[in-house]
């Protein structure tokens, strides 16, 4: 039991420091898991990380739920995804309903569209770091400027554009496998 | 009950298609929430903005306000745990296998041919928080508002990528709030 309530404790604690996603919590992780309690070691919390960006959902519930797998199997993986979860479901649930009625104050609303504004910056910062991972080649940029193209200036649903772009992504990437094999084949 | 059927099934198929995580989520949250009239773009958005000083994926923000918003606590809870069940059974299952999984080059061929698509889901994220909650009030995209809201979104992305000065993410959105009340 003892072990459980430790990770209750360390996870919740993790989620109460994940301010900022990416590498911020990634430090967060390195502290608490490797360092303070050794649950894993650091290369095997890099490998976490990648695989946890490459999947779907959402990348901080995929590294906590590796991480609680690794030190205590499938009850060890919930308490983990769990725990890690609640300071952000308590936090936003109570701070909504403490700042709700302010909202509709000039100033607050006007520090509101700066704050969106801001986000739309971060945003747009991340668009530039996916860039770098996504595009390896111009079929890439096709496939990019298609799917913005798609989901900004049509209505059809965003699943569906999302299905299409990867079912192509798919198809691009195996073809170029498949050529690549035959030139090999063909050197020999 | 149905109610809480349809969140479990919405939010579970966020959860499971969401490639790319976090800002990428965005338009799918969008998407369904103004679809089945759960919550209006204004209010989302609102709630985006308080995520800000909330730690934690913005996701779980997300489920939790818009599953208190249709079916109270228990919405949230539902919302919450729908979407963050596909991410756990995959992670699971990649612990697992992860050594077979490195080495499929089927596998691979998905999961980096899907990356391209992200980058949609990002843009269409900017202009879904940035500029079309003020389309929404003004109904047109040539108004001094937007002229500033564009301005302002641009050169806080030419700050981040600033060089000199490293600035905090807390302190760069206090700042946008500041600058925020000053400009509109």
């Amino acid at each position: 039991m003892g072990i459980y309530l430790e990770m209750f404790i360390t996870f919740f604690k993790i989620g109460c420091l994940a301010f900022g996603g990416g590498y911020a919590v990634i430090a967060i992780l390195q502290k608490e898991v490797v360092e303070l309690k050794q649950w894993v070691t650091n290369d095997e919390l890099t490998d976490i990380m990648a695989i946890s960006q490459t999947l779907p959902g959402i990348i901080f519930v995929n590294s906590a739920t590796m991480i609680g797998y690794r030190k205590k199997g499938l009850l060890g993986a919930t308490v983990a995804t769990i725990t890690s979860c609640l300071p952000t479901f308590l936090l936003i649930l109570l701070l909504t309903f403490v700042i709700w009625g302010f909202t509709d104050n000039p100033i607050v609303h006007k520090a509101f569209i700066g704050i969106l504004l801001g986000v739309t910056a971060l945003i747009l910062n991340s668009v530039k770091k996916t860039w770098k991972t996504a595009v390896k080649h111009y079929s890439d940029v096709i496939l990019a400027l298609l799917s913005a193209a798609l989901m900004l200036f049509t209505n059809i649903n965003v699943v569906i554009v999302l299905l299409l772009l990867a079912a192509l992504g798919f198809a691009k990437n195996i073809y170029f496998l498949k050529k690549e094999e035959k030139q090999h084949v063909n050197a020999h | 009950m149905s109610t809480l059927i349809d969140l479990f099934l919405v939010f579970l198929k966020i959860g499971a298609i969401s490639f790319g995580g976090g800002y990428a989520m965005i338009p799918f949250f969008e998407t369904e929430m103004v679809s089945h009239n759960w919550v209006s773009l204004a209010d989302y958005v609102k709630v985006i903005a308080i995520a800000q000083v909330v730690p934690g994926p913005f996701a779980v923000d997300s489920s939790s306000y818009i599953g208190f918003k249709v079916a109270g606590i228990v919405g949230a809870i539902v919302a919450t745990i729908a979407l963050c069940i596909p991410s756990f059974v995959a992670s699971v299952i990649i612990t697992k296998f992860y050594t077979q999984f490195k080495a499929n080059r089927y596998v691979n061929a998905l999961l980096m041919g899907v990356r391209p698509a992200v980058l949609g889901l990002l843009l269409s994220a900017a202009y879904i928080i940035g500029l079309k909650p003020l389309y929404q009030t003004t109904h047109t995209f040539m108004s001094l508002t937007m002229l500033k809201a564009f301005i302002m979104a641009v050169a806080g992305y030419f700050v981040l990528n600033q060089k000199k000065v490293k600035i905090g993410t807390f302190t760069f959105i206090a700042a946008t709030a500041v600058v925020g009340i000053l400009l509109f």
